[in-house]
């Protein structure tokens, strides 16, 4: 597979360290891979020598493209143009907000979950777009999982579509399910705003000239021993508990949110407290070898 | 990329959706792509009269206008029925029946699009509601080029997305553009694929919406400098909450004599209903549809924004008051809860609970600070995220995705 890398330059430490480790990874599974660089590197990594580019002319067609993006360089412009192939951000987060190369690709490789939770929640990315590379340093686990994406995302294809849904003639599609795959605030603040079930805007009105005014005093007055005694008070009952309902279920999830925070809490103070055991368990051992020497 | 839009109207024509596809087209053109629009020539969706010629250049886009039929009683009558019965039965008999009574039926743009659809690399397709979508996707996909659309779903009502072909259009384009996160979860809970929508938003040029100083801008519009003003901005149809507004006003104006609320926008049979009962009452100014200029005006001379609406696919008029610094305040329903940070940049009130919605006015006018940093939040937000350049990426990016997913299918690497 021919793969191209971009990168705006190898100044920085740890794009640096990135773009070494995935050009390793990507030359050890027999790709051809390519790095361009606006620039000359002035010093470059050994690793790399025979691999880097400075391209004047359009790029070589590659099935992967790799854009590194701290920053704005002269080569993301060609973001723009890449209609073949399939194209990778890898988004190192030090960019300031505005321009989102992340938005032109078909995966996008971030470092942090800060930047993952960013780019899903103010710029609108879908989860399945973005995806978070385990640490350097468990390098097996980084290469295994970049490998799988490189190799999941050329041959990705979405689902054929088709051309009538397969309930088109089903009756009533429900409303979006407020359990689906919205926040719970959202899904609550959802079934808060459906809880009152009454048409309140209702009236009962005729079109018909002249007559229609009539019509509608008649089927307002004929129902109206029906509505008022019967159906609206047990409609409002409805409404009433659908509400006790509503807020019960915001207390719950409200509880719920707490316990989830001090379960947080609880599990800091645990690894905080088996790293205090280890070190003591260390301290001790050291003292007892001493002893022992002393004895010796 | 050659690409061509499709859509109900477009401007001069005025609405949202009309303004989305607009600034869309002219946007790309100027980033070196060629687009072409083709649309009605109506200006007015109540009768799609003819008005417009058939072809004109608009900032760098080829607008090419069909003679539409004109919606006249018969076609109001096949749609009324047509809608009364489908939702009641579900029968796909009916469908054709709201297909022809909701046009804008132009059978010159299906046969153009039938005979010059390879030239593009793609199509997009804008505003599921309408006819031009259906017969857009069954032209473009019987000559096998690739598929966007954006719905314009509003979540809350079903014609909007529910009919059976509004959902076989869906379902069978190669992507769709939502607006807001909560119409892509949405759209994925009728059961589209998570891989095929993106979630896009609408943009506005915040060059075109200077700041100026309240004062001016309250003399302008004739509301005195030192009261608190409300803006209620848009069409004052039922579902937009003109109604509400006016009630909350009513309740808090005897508690507070320098409270104003201005009203602007197109009014319908509906809200003139609505004031012919609340004929002199004080504080209460009704600009009707009014220019750009006064529109602007009107957005610098509020201290709050207020649409109260059960049935928004975006609310671009949120945009419109968070980018000369002004707080709003929405209904909590799917879209607009994505939009409004509650508590940040404006709040959420329960939909069609007045009550709700005079004690976060209150709020507000007991804190004018408050607004204030509401204001500037949501100026901040828009910069960020809600330009038409930021919306533009999004959507040429998906565009690149789509042509290049089309071509991993089509190479053969892929079973």
């Amino acid at each position: 597979m021919r793969i191209s890398m971009l990168a705006p330059n190898l100044q920085s430490a740890m794009i640096s360290r990135h773009i070494v480790a995935q050009m390793n990874l990507f030359r050890q599974r027999d790709d051809q891979v390519r790095l361009y660089l606006p620039a000359p590197p002035v010093d470059p990594p050994v690793e790399l020598a025979g691999l880097v580019f400075t391209p004047t002319e359009p790029l070589t067609p590659s099935e992967v493209y790799v854009f590194h993006y701290a920053g704005d360089y002269p080569l993301l412009a060609s973001i723009r143009e890449r209609d073949q192939g399939t194209v990778f951000v890898h988004d190192h987060g030090a960019a300031p907000k505005g321009w989102l190369p992340a938005h032109y690709a078909d995966v996008c490789l971030v470092s942090s979950r800060e930047r993952r939770q960013e780019l899903m929640g103010f710029y609108g990315l879908p989860p399945e777009r973005v995806h978070l590379l385990p640490e350097l340093d468990q390098e097996a686990a980084y290469r295994a999982a970049l490998s799988e994406l490189v190799d999941q995302a050329v041959t990705d294809v979405w689902p054929p579509s088709v051309h009538r849904m397969k309930d088109v003639s089903t009756p009533a599609l429900a409303p979006a399910s407020p359990w689906g795959k919205t926040s719970p605030a959202t899904s609550l603040s959802l079934v808060r705003s459906q809880a009152d079930v009454m048409l309140r805007d209702y009236t009962v009105r005729s079109r018909l000239p002249l007559v229609g005014g009539l019509i509608a005093w008649v089927r307002r007055n004929v129902t109206s021993h029906l509505r008022e005694p019967y159906l609206d008070p047990t409609l409002e009952r409805q409404v009433a508990f659908n509400r006790t309902v509503v807020a019960w279920m915001e207390q719950v999830q409200a509880r719920l949110e707490e316990l989830e925070a001090q379960i947080g809490l609880l599990h800091s103070q645990a690894s905080v407290t088996a790293a205090d055991e280890t070190e003591e368990r260390q301290v001790h051992r050291s003292g007892s070898d001493e002893q022992v020497d002393d004895v010796g | 990329m050659r690409v061509l839009h499709i859509t109900h109207q477009y401007p001069p024509a005025i609405g949202g959706s009309e303004k989305y596809i607009a600034d869309l087209s002219e946007e790309l053109a100027r980033r070196g792509h060629q687009v072409d629009v083709f649309t009605s020539r109506s200006l007015d969706y109540h009768t799609w009269r003819n008005e417009l010629g058939p072809y004109e250049v608009r900032n760098g886009v080829n607008v090419y206008r069909f003679q539409s039929i004109q919606r006249r009683a018969l076609y109001w009558w096949m749609l009324r029925f047509g809608a009364r019965r489908y939702w009641r039965t579900r029968a796909r008999r009916y469908e054709p029946l709201i297909f022809l009574g909701g046009g804008p039926l132009c059978p010159g743009m299906f046969w153009r699009i039938l005979t010059r659809a390879p030239r593009y690399d793609l199509i997009h397709l804008n505003c599921l509601v309408y006819a031009p979508v259906a017969y857009g996707f069954v032209a473009a996909r019987s000559r096998k080029v690739p598929v966007i659309v954006t719905p314009h779903a509003h979540t809350e009502q079903e014609v909007t997305y529910g009919i059976g072909y509004q959902r076989a259009v869906l379902q069978g384009s190669d992507h769709v553009l939502a607006d807001t996160s909560a119409e892509r979860d949405f759209l994925m809970d009728l059961g589209l694929d998570g891989r095929r929508i993106t979630t896009g938003g609408t943009g506005l040029y915040p060059e075109n919406y200077p700041v100026q100083s309240p004062a001016q801008a309250r003399r302008q519009v004739g509301l005195p400098e030192d009261a608190f003003v409300l803006l209620f901005l848009g069409r004052k149809a039922d579902y937009k909450g003109f109604d509400l507004a006016l009630e909350a006003f009513k309740v808090l104006q005897p508690d507070h004599p320098f409270l104003y609320l201005a009203a602007v926008g197109p009014g319908t049979e509906f809200s003139e209903r609505l004031l012919a009962r609340n004929r002199g009452l004080p504080g209460f100014l009704d600009l009707g549809s009014v220019p750009d200029d006064v529109k602007l005006a009107a957005l610098n001379a509020c201290d709050c924004l207020l649409l109260p609406s059960s049935g928004e696919a975006f609310g671009i008029v949120f945009l419109e008051a968070w980018v000369v610094g002004k707080p709003v305040i929405g209904a909590r329903t799917l879209a607009v809860s994505t939009v409004i940070d509650h508590g940040q940049d404006g709040f959420l009130t329960i939909p069609g609970d007045v009550n709700d919605l005079v004690a976060y006015l209150s709020c507000l006018l007991k804190d004018p600070a408050l607004a204030r940093r509401m204001g500037a939040q949501g100026r901040s937000k828009v910069l960020d995220r809600y330009t038409v350049s930021r919306i533009t990426d999004i959507v040429e990016g998906t565009y690149l995705r789509v042509l290049r997913e089309r071509h991993r299918r089509q190479s053969g690497r892929v079973a």
